[in-house]
């Protein structure tokens, strides 16, 4: 009798709650978490870098970090939309009903079949190189500044749908139907169309993506997408800070997040360090990061 | 139950009865009955002065985190409680009635609405009137309500506003024409509660404080600042979110939100559920004010005195259609409840 649900607790009204010093406390630290979240990690694990290892703080293998993860980058940044705007939950036993969350799922699983297998049926399956000279080649390795324009688009890219989403009224939309999708409806937000519209997004960047990949490394291959990538976009963005159960989120802390990822794979790998360790530290951080999420989730009451 | 297995010598019981239907809340009753009588001590904080009451031997009040004083049940009354919890006088629950002129403009137009859960409903709502719809929980009052809001499917009739017929299936073209609801749950259905204040506030009209999709940052706030004071909604500052503010305040955020809508018909679905009594009073008087300001209002309440003592008129309803039709001196408790348990199609 003296332990209460979270309902009847949120059913009382005995003052304002900013009083209570325990709530404010975990919330703060919760804010604190989203809103700086890996971004401290980040630069610590960067000094870390620059310190143990010499060749690491060099401008080509920076730009050489960020060349590799554009693509990445592209795909993570809209798929932070996504993520936001609710349209994929992948926090099963969250708000929304199950069998919705499912039926997206099974939407999204079937669509990423049929065009795995297109990809395989127009490639035959083979892998296809292009020449080095065509116009395609330039589109992402043209230089300006030193700095190639894979890695210009994707800042362009990543600005936009960051500014997109912190400050316009699209963005404050995603956020409410992510957030709280029938109080967002009954507020006048049409969240379907919205989800739709980040979908349409996340496929367009993906696709991007695609071409940037393809342009930098002259070569394709249907089966060289899928599984290991959508896994980096998804630890990028949930490393980021970006609840895996929408309404919460920013663009700009997904790009921290992939960056933080690659800079393990870059760093062991400049050090000498077992690929193994890598993962595992990749599995660890994972974690911590799923764990924190659900953690704010089940906070606020 | 947990703490009574035990054997507690002292049981601390914060809002019992919150979640609890009338039975359950008289069954857990006499448990603290027989825990005092076996000798135990318990701390009730409870809301529901009623109950406080009944039960207590003496009764300590807080306001703002602060010891007003410390009473014994015996000369303690209701009207004491709230005015130690208010630091004044409640001279009366409610805002004197300012009677809509009856020759004023309809403003909403419901005409032989059927919808899931209601049934050939039919009213007519005028500027500055204040429209109880009273029934038992179930009766398709907030069916109703959505159905006017086209938020649900409307399968008969036709819902005018300002003489033009509302159509659509979504509720953001009934807000854009002027048409708001105040949903029965803050928390389902109200609230982004992760969010901040200013977001759940400026959400329903971006459009006004932005440009081609852009906000502008100085706009929104001033707008939300501007119907935040007019609701007196009390938060540290405007970028903190909701789920701090207390039960009273995060509901006067939903009337600050509407308010920034400006529009002309506001249904308020059960706006004082979970609320203290200071914010009840605060709500009270913003209904009126709004009405007075030429809104028209219509209120839908399980809080019989709320019904009696704030509207101008009250439609009652049971099993998805209209009871009865009270205006002046025929609204009253008697004829209310006799309206909201009729079984068979009185009108």
């Amino acid at each position: 009798m003296t332990n209460q649900t979270p309902e009847q607790i949120d059913s009382l009204d005995s003052g304002d709650r900013e009083r209570l010093g325990l709530r404010v406390g975990t919330a703060t630290l919760l804010r604190s978490w989203r809103t700086a979240g890996i971004a401290i990690p980040f630069l610590i694990l960067f000094v870390a870098l620059s310190i143990s290892s010499s060749p690491f703080l060099h401008t080509t293998n920076l730009i050489n970090i960020l060349d590799q993860q554009a693509s990445t980058l592209c795909i993570a940044a809209a798929g932070t939309l996504v993520l936001v705007a609710g349209g994929i939950d992948l926090s099963v036993g969250a708000t929304y009903g199950l069998a919705t969350v499912v039926a997206g799922e099974i939407c999204t699983l079937a669509m990423s079949f049929v065009i795995g297998g297109l990809a395989l049926k127009v490639s035959g399956g083979n892998l296809i190189v292009l020449s080095a000279n065509s116009g395609f080649y330039r589109f992402a390795n043209a230089q300006f500044l030193t700095v190639p324009s894979a890695v210009w688009m994707t800042l362009l890219f990543v600005v936009v749908l960051g500014l997109l989403l912190s400050r316009t009224t699209f963005g404050r939309y995603m956020v409410a139907s992510g957030g709280n999708a029938e109080a967002a409806r009954l507020a006048g937000v049409r969240v379907n169309r919205i989800r739709v519209i980040t979908f349409t997004l996340s496929g367009g960047a993906a696709a991007l993506g695609g071409v940037i990949d393809i342009s930098r490394l002259l070569s394709a291959q249907a089966a060289s997408g899928g599984s290991a990538l959508a896994f980096t976009v998804l630890a990028g963005i949930v490393v980021g800070g970006t609840s895996i159960a929408g309404g919460e989120g920013s663009v700009w802390r997904t790009g921290i997040g992939v960056l933080f990822i690659a800079l393990i794979g870059n760093g062991s790998n400049l050090l000498g360090i077992n690929p193994l360790y890598q993962q595992i530290v990749l599995g660890i951080i994972l974690l911590i990061a799923v764990g924190l999420d659900s953690w704010a989730r089940q906070r606020r009451l | 139950m947990r703490a009574l297995s035990r054997n507690a010598s002292i049981v601390v019981m914060d809002e019992p009865s919150a979640a609890l239907s009338r039975s359950e809340t008289a069954a857990l009753h006499e448990i603290i009955r027989s825990l005092t009588r076996r000798g135990s001590a318990v701390v009730l904080i409870s809301h529901f002065l009623s109950e406080v009451l009944s039960l207590s031997d003496t009764i300590t009040t807080l306001r703002d985190g602060r010891l007003v004083r410390t009473v014994e049940a015996e000369g303690a009354t209701e009207e004491s409680l709230i005015e130690g919890m208010l630091g004044r006088s409640l001279s009366s629950a409610f805002p004197e009635k300012v009677l809509a002129d009856p020759d004023a403009p309809v403003v909403l137009e419901v005409d032989h609405v059927s919808a899931p859960g209601v049934t050939d409903c039919s009213f007519v709502l005028r500027r500055g009137e204040i429209l109880g719809i009273a029934g038992l929980v179930g009766a398709g009052r907030s069916e109703l309500a959505r159905a006017i809001f086209r938020d649900a499917k409307v399968s008969a009739g036709t819902v005018r506003l300002g003489g033009a017929e509302l159509a659509g299936h979504h509720p953001r073209r009934s807000i854009y024409r002027g048409l708001v609801l105040i949903p029965e749950s803050r928390k389902q259905m109200g609230l982004m509660m992760g969010r901040s204040v200013k977001e759940n506030i400026s959400l329903s009209r971006l459009d006004l404080v932005s440009r081609v999709g852009w906000i502008a940052g100085i706009r929104e706030r001033r707008a939300v600042s501007g119907v935040m004071k007019r609701t007196t909604v009390k938060a540290a500052n405007m970028r903190m979110p909701a789920m701090m503010l207390s039960g009273g305040n995060q509901q006067k955020l939903l009337f600050a939100r509407s308010m920034m809508c400006s529009p002309s018909v506001l249904i308020a679905d059960e706006p004082t559920r979970g609320v203290d009594v200071g914010s009840k009073r605060a709500i009270y008087e913003l209904l009126a004010q709004m009405a007075q300001d030429g809104m028209g209002i219509i209120m839908i309440s399980s809080e019989l005195e709320e019904i009696l003592g704030l509207a101008h008129r009250t439609l009652v309803m049971s099993h998805g259609h209209f009871t009865a039709e009270l205006a002046g001196d025929e609204m009253n408790e008697q004829a209310v409840l006799a309206a909201a348990f009729a079984e068979t199609n009185a009108t």
